[in-house]
């Protein structure tokens, strides 16, 4: 089965849902993945920011970094949320 | 993420100018100590910085590395100045007061250096993350 001038994300979904019982598969591995490393570093961050207002911290800018990268890594989440979702959108809307 | 790892490198940076920092504060408060533990006067003390060395990632055949670190604190080993101080009671006997070897104005052109890199390197970290938001903003 070709799927042609969808969209990377969007033919591989495809792919992936022809190949499992329930095309819901596929989406949750990509979600899971981007929603657990953004926990880590939400919980790594969360720790950093303990420890300064507690006063056990030696640098300034160390949660402030660790804060950055968590909020790097959940705007990626979102993005891939997003675009998942799309995909998944965009397949459902298909006049069988 | 390979892409967090520069924000890695820049904040090394950011705690190693620190330490300098910490360093250079500790020499200008004790520029006129005569006594410590040791008996001695005040002996300057240098940061020694080392690039610090990342066991994955090659590119082009070459480790990226991981940044900076403070390896070591040495202490100048150039002689002290006499003052000449007979009613100091740490004078020696010709009377002579052995000073520490800090020289404040060098002392805060290196704090100046110091402070300087920090903002550096906080202005790449602002880069990176900017680099790393646009590219985030890619299809949206």
């Amino acid at each position: 089965m070709q799927v042609n001038g969808i969209g990377g994300v969007a033919s591989q979904a495809a792919v992936k849902g022809t190949e499992q019982s329930s095309g819901q598969s596929g989406f949750a591995d990509i979600l899971s993945e981007a929603i657990g490393s953004a926990k880590e570093a939400e919980k790594s961050a969360g720790e950093q920011n303990a420890a300064l207002l507690t006063g056990e911290v030696d640098d300034l800018h160390t949660p402030l970094v660790e804060a950055q990268k968590a909020e790097l890594i959940l705007s990626l989440a979102v993005q891939v949320r997003n675009k998942v979702i799309e995909a998944y959108n965009d397949i459902m809307r298909m006049q069988v | 993420m390979a892409f967090l790892k520069s924000l890695d490198i820049s904040a090394s940076a950011l705690t190693a100018q620190r330490m300098r920092m910490d360093i250079i504060s500790q020499n200008i408060a004790n520029a006129t100590t005569t006594r410590t533990a040791g008996g001695e006067p005040y002996r300057r003390r240098i940061a020694v910085m080392s690039e610090r060395p990342s066991a994955f990632e090659t590119v082009f055949g070459k480790a990226l590395g991981g940044g900076v670190k403070v390896s070591g604190i040495v202490e100048d080993a150039s002689d002290f100045e006499y003052k000449y101080d007979p009613g100091h009671p740490d004078a020696n006997e010709q009377g002579y007061v052995a000073m520490p070897n800090v020289d404040e104005v060098e002392e805060i052109i290196d704090m100046m250096s110091a402070s300087r890199s920090f903002e550096a390197n906080v202005t790449v970290l602002n880069a990176t993350k900017g680099m790393a938001m646009k590219a985030l903003e890619i299809g949206r």
